[in-house]
């Protein structure tokens, strides 16, 4: 197996894109003179570091880029979802950190999340952390271990990831339905 | 309240609400008891005070752009938080850093008190 990847159009695009609409974003500028440097320059920086960011073929194959978009549903409700859960888990530490006897029994958790994919495996790495009661330590091929606040927190996310790791599953499902 | 808006009346208590997560996460750090426990405090409680800081900073800009920005800092922090949280804690794991257990606390503290162990 040969680690270098010719430049391919798809996966350059899909880097490229978001990058030009943050530099859009930051100069605020849009005459032809702007737009085009920032275009010139998300190349660029794409192509530059595609080998840095490469990841497995399988998070996007090309065909899957129209269905992707008509399920941008999905990404929104997670971050809504997610954004709710944020301010939960902030409160959540707040009452326990503000109550004088300090509710708290800690321990940690292996889980096996069984997610196929890296990018999935992140977003439910990154989800437990910002859920109320629960960080992610560290992460490996097949489990992950995860420090929890209390007995109730560590049950929410059971041995097998529970409730996020379910919405993880659904948010990078193939199917048009809430498969599983 | 004269000379001050709707709009800057709103942002003003959510800047008091961002305060009072980033105090929470302060006496966090100082009242639990190890690494990883505190690592809960300030990731969380900093993720939703920055939240609530940059909504109340791009209901006073006033400007579009500028809002947007600030919307995108806190996205960008967002995702810095738990990644930051999770390297901080990872590291700590593998140097061996021990967790914190109520009874690992309570049988501590009855050989201090010269308990059942002697």
């Amino acid at each position: 197996m040969t680690d270098r990847r010719a430049l391919s159009a798809g996966p350059l695009a899909a880097a490229a894109l978001p990058l030009f609409a943050f530099w859009v974003l930051l100069s605020g500028k849009l005459d032809a003179f702007h737009l085009g440097i920032g275009l010139l320059t998300a190349i660029l920086v794409a192509a530059a570091t595609q080998r840095v960011y490469a990841l497995p073929p399988a998070s996007m194959p090309r065909k899957d880029f129209a269905r992707a978009a008509l399920r941008i549903h999905r990404p929104v409700g997670y971050l809504a979802w997610l954004l709710v859960e944020i301010f939960r888990s902030a409160v959540h530490v707040t009452r326990i950190v503000l109550d004088p006897r300090l509710p708290i029994r800690p321990t940690v958790v292996r889980i096996e999340d069984g997610l196929p994919h890296p990018v999935a495996r992140l977003t439910l790495a990154h989800s437990i952390t910002l859920t109320p009661g629960t960080v992610t330590i560290d992460c490996d091929e097949r489990d992950m271990t995860v420090h929890a606040l209390d007995a109730r927190s560590a049950a929410g996310v059971g041995r097998d990831g529970g409730a996020i790791a379910r919405r993880v599953r659904r948010l990078y499902s193939r199917n048009e339905s809430h498969g599983s | 309240m004269p000379g001050i808006s709707a709009v800057e009346a709103v942002a003003a208590a959510l800047l008091v609400g961002s305060l009072a997560f980033i105090l929470a996460a302060v006496v966090g750090i100082l009242r639990l008891p190890d690494f990883y426990t505190r690592l809960h405090a300030v990731g969380k409680c900093d993720t939703a005070g920055l939240a609530l800081a940059t909504l109340a900073l791009a209901l006073l800009s006033g400007d579009l752009v500028l809002a947007l920005k600030l919307a995108a800092v806190w996205a960008i922090l967002a995702v810095a938080n738990p990644t930051g949280t999770h390297a901080l804690a990872r590291a700590a794991g593998r140097a061996g850093v021990p967790v914190w257990t109520a009874d690992g606390a309570a049988r501590r503290k009855s050989r201090r008190d010269g308990g059942p162990s002697r």
